[in-house]
């Protein structure tokens, strides 16, 4: 029987998780505080972890680097509210499975702790952008999905220019703006196409296995090498490696790194023996490197060994165009994973969408779909099955409910920023008793539609139900 | 307060838990007997965190009633709750505002509370 670790400080998720995932013929522990979770993966092994973003005393980041510690293979899902999502997405980055928001939907765990256990026995340690977007074919072998805006085509077009070459290529962009994508075109493309192409994410390797995991170790090297192991190098050899979160590796995998492209021979831990490889390096980032450059923790000479040839794919809410092409595609995803029929987004879900700043970019959107699709009753989807964080948004609130600056800290907030709210709200309050209360008759005197009316008054926590 | 009571199953909707239970009458019962353990266990916390004005565990406390008040649809809460989980990351607050959410949680709480026994008398009335 597979057995799931439930950590979550309220009682109410855990009993939800327990007897659900139990009725699906799971073995279920439940762990309320951080440290009683970690105490049970010492001692027992489970397929997959569930662990609260927020817990009283261990935070989400710091109890997933302790669970990869314990159990590097165990996949970890980490169950957040939507305000922390960004910090789920780089999460993912750090290792983790995948991220799901609140409230909780039983069916949409069951499915993801599915795909969890089957990637981990599939011996895919690290998963990454790739399984969000992994390309499918048509007939004719060619991608089908792919972005429409300008800046994503000159991306992809870029790609194709590099990828005949062996030039080592760098693609900057934030997390989840689908770098793998553009790394896996760029070796199918190339003459490596038939040999392996072997993504690490090198954010979710532990630095003290980093070395063994990347260029291998031999039998009794160090405590618990039992056997001899190949590494990511060798296991890519004729073929691309690609270093995803590069950033992260420490300055003595760089220098065995900028070895291995400069000489093309690596030596596995404990062997004084090298080998030669044939790999070629594409490495992603989503941070400027240059910074880590100057504050000596990224070495120059990789960093320009790396960066022969550029790509830059920017966030999701600078190529507008590319939402609704990958929302359709991640719709018809859903569709197919959940035995669905829903045919499209309705006009107000395709406003929001072009609205809300996907700040998680390509993996928040195909996640915020894959619920939606889960929730939809009818044959469209509609606003009514998104997340109220992404339902209620407008351009006007949304950076600053994000910033806090809500009814309850105006208070503490002073100078202009305070006086031009306090004007705001003087205005917003007459226009209300000038249209007596009638929020739509309010709306027209301010000039703005009735839903950013409805932010404002939720914002300035303005009295209007009397 | 009796006017209310008498709509209290207007404030929530059983009906997305009841999707997922799909007929289990017994996991249902045992969702709504932790609902009301848990509910009413997080609002003493919230009194007692308001007369102490520990700010950042009033948050902390929201953000755990969060998910079983939302899959509950007692939407009349969601907004306050929300606000109030901001608190995790706000420093000084106004209390008087903070105190009104609470009040707010409190009282539509205590009407659900109501409402939610009634469902397990009749659920459990053969």
């Amino acid at each position: 029987m597979q057995k799931i670790l439930v950590i979550d400080d309220e009682i109410y998720i855990c009993t939800l998780l327990e007897r659900y995932l139990k009725k699906e013929g799971f073995g279920v522990e439940t762990a309320f505080t951080g440290k009683s979770g970690l105490a049970k993966l010492k001692t027992e092994s489970f397929d997959a972890v569930l662990c609260d973003f927020r817990l009283p005393d261990i935070d989400g980041r710091q109890m997933l680097s302790e669970i990869k510690i314990i159990s590097q293979q165990t996949p970890v899902i980490i169950v957040t509210g939507y305000s922390d999502v960004r910090m789920a997405v780089s999460l993912i980055k750090s290792g983790a499975f995948e991220y799901v928001t609140k409230p909780i939907f039983p069916e949409e765990i069951l499915e993801i702790i599915k795909s969890a256990i089957k990637a981990s026995g599939a011996g895919v340690v690290f998963p990454s952008e790739m399984e969000a977007l992994e390309p499918k074919t048509n007939s004719q072998g060619k991608y089908f999905t792919s972005g429409e805006s300008p800046k994503f085509k000159e991306a992809l077009k870029h790609a194709q220019m590099v990828a005949p070459t062996d030039m080592a290529v760098l693609i900057q962009g934030e997390t989840g703006a689908g770098k793998e994508y553009v790394a896996r075109a760029i070796h199918d493309q190339s003459t490596r196409k038939d040999k392996p192409f072997i993504a690490v994410d090198c954010g979710a390797i532990p630095k003290d296995i980093a070395n063994s995991e990347l260029f291998g170790h031999i039998k009794g090297s160090f405590t618990g090498a039992i056997n001899n192991k190949e590494g990511y190098f060798e296991a890519a050899n004729g073929g691309t490696l690609f270093l995803d979160e590069v950033g992260n590796l420490s300055y003595e995998i760089q220098v065995k790194l900028l070895r291995a492209l400069q000489e093309k021979v690596i030596s596995k831990v404990g062997d004084n023996k090298t080998i030669k490889v044939d790999v070629r390096i594409l490495a992603a980032t989503n941070e400027a490197l240059s910074e880590a450059i100057s504050n000596n923790s990224f070495r120059e000479d990789l960093y320009h060994r790396l960066n022969e040839f550029t790509i830059h794919l920017p966030p999701l809410r600078e190529r507008k165009e590319d939402i609704l092409a990958f929302g359709r595609f991640f719709l018809n995803q859903a569709n197919s994973d959940l035995k669905k029929n829903i045919l499209d987004f309705d006009a107000e879900t395709i406003d929001i969408f072009l609205k809300y700043p996907w700040y998680g970019n390509l993996r928040e959107l195909r996640n915020v779909i894959k619920r939606g699709v889960l929730l939809s009753q009818s044959e469209l989807f509609t606003e009514e099955v998104l997340p109220i964080e992404i339902r209620r948004f407008s351009s006007d609130s949304f950076e600053q409910i994000n910033n806090g600056i809500s009814f309850i800290a105006s208070e503490s907030i002073g100078g202009l920023k305070n006086a031009s709210i306090e004007a705001e709200k003087e205005a917003i309050m007459n226009a209300l008793i000038s249209a007596r209360y009638n929020k739509s008759k309010a709306a027209e005197f301010l000039n703005i539609d009735r839903k950013t009316l409805y932010n404002k008054i939720k914002q300035y926590n303005i009295e209007v139900d009397f | 307060l009796d006017q209310a009571l008498s709509a209290a199953s207007n404030y929530y909707d059983l009906s997305p838990l009841k999707a997922i239970m799909k007929d289990d009458e017994d996991f249902l019962l045992l969702m709504l007997h932790t609902f009301l353990r848990s509910g009413k266990e997080n609002i003493v916390a919230l009194d007692s965190c308001l007369l102490t004005k520990s700010s950042k565990t009033i948050g902390e406390v929201a953000h755990k009633m969060l998910n079983s008040y939302r899959q509950l649809a007692i939407s009349e809460t969601i907004h306050d709750l929300e606000q109030l989980e901001l608190l995790i990351e706000i420093e000084n607050p106004d209390f008087d505002v903070v105190k009104k959410s609470i009040l707010n949680i409190k009282h539509i709480s205590e009407i659900v509370f109501r409402g939610i026994e009634e469902e397990i008398v009749n659920l459990e009335t053969p």
